[in-house]
């Protein structure tokens, strides 16, 4: 699809004013493996070729604009969760980061990336993830693997005073 | 002529620029594509490769930017391990006297010979 030209705009670099030119063109992109489409915008300096790609630069008023709008359709798509509601769930549930990543198999960096929303999860890892959201599942799993979850904790150094506590209360009935 | 400072001054020069807030973004369609496709953030990315520059890595420059004349340019390659951005990263970091800018990131596409330079 051609670019459609929206304007143009003046960028100040250390001792040097550059005019750029604002285009918007609709495209299917790839996130983790899903095609997603969606309008972005990009500035070409002037002058350079619209129709060839290696000159689009991300905004450089704001260069997640288009990060940001496709992570935003990409969630709605697939009704992924928020960042927040993950951490809102871990939180009612009084689990540490550590501990629930544990129990979702996933890496702690992993886990901590997905809640601080420098992560964009997998469909996958969403499914995980949902389980913070149904405490009784995530009882009835951990008592199914209580074993090999201690004996990973032991492993990782993972302190699991915050599970032993949840499952011994009456947090999840 | 001055000689080329020397890399630690650059990626001193790096980490302060990042500390500071006067390194910006400066990114190619190239670069967010390769972001996107793991679900990356760009704020994400930019303090995983400064975390990661005093290791020790292959560089190259200093070289001219094509038409922002005031910065120079210095492209490492970056092995960086962090689940989600593993293996062999080409970074380009653009250097002017005030300011200094992330241009490029994404994997490592041709192997490397002999105009780069180990630290």
């Amino acid at each position: 699809m051609a670019p459609k030209i929206i304007g143009q705009t003046i960028y100040s670099f250390p001792n040097q004013t550059v005019t750029f030119t604002i285009i918007e063109l609709q495209e299917v992109v790839l996130i983790n493996g899903e095609k997603i489409k969606n309008t972005h915008r990009y500035w070409v300096p002037a002058g350079d070729n619209l129709a060839n790609a290696e000159n689009y630069v991300e905004p450089l008023t704001n260069p997640e604009e288009n990060l940001d709008a496709d992570y935003q359709l990409y969630r709605q798509q697939f009704n992924l969760l928020m960042p927040q509601e993950i951490r809102q769930a871990r939180e009612a549930l009084g689990l540490s980061r550590a501990t629930t990543a544990l129990l979702l198999k996933l890496s702690e960096t992993q886990f901590a990336a997905i809640e601080d929303d420098d992560l964009l999860q997998t469909r996958k890892q969403d499914a995980k993830l949902r389980l913070l959201k149904n405490p009784q599942e995530l009882r009835t799993s951990v008592t199914r693997y209580q074993k090999t979850i201690e004996r990973q904790a032991t492993r990782y150094q993972v302190d699991l005073s915050d599970l032993t506590r949840l499952l011994s209360s009456n947090a999840l009935s | 002529m001055n000689p080329d400072p020397p890399i630690t001054k650059i990626i001193q020069r790096i980490e302060h620029d990042y500390a500071q807030q006067h390194l910006s973004l400066y990114l190619h369609k190239k670069s967010t594509d390769f972001l996107r496709s793991r679900g990356l953030r760009a704020r994400t990315v930019l303090r995983l490769t400064v975390r990661q520059l005093p290791n020790s890595h292959d560089y190259r420059g200093p070289s001219l930017h094509h038409w922002l004349t005031e910065f120079t340019v210095y492209e490492f390659i970056e092995n960086i391990l962090d689940g989600d951005l593993n293996g062999d990263m080409y970074v380009k970091f653009d250097l002017s006297h005030t300011t200094s800018q992330l241009e490029s990131i994404h994997p490592r596409e041709k192997p490397l010979n002999n105009t780069w330079t180990r630290y």
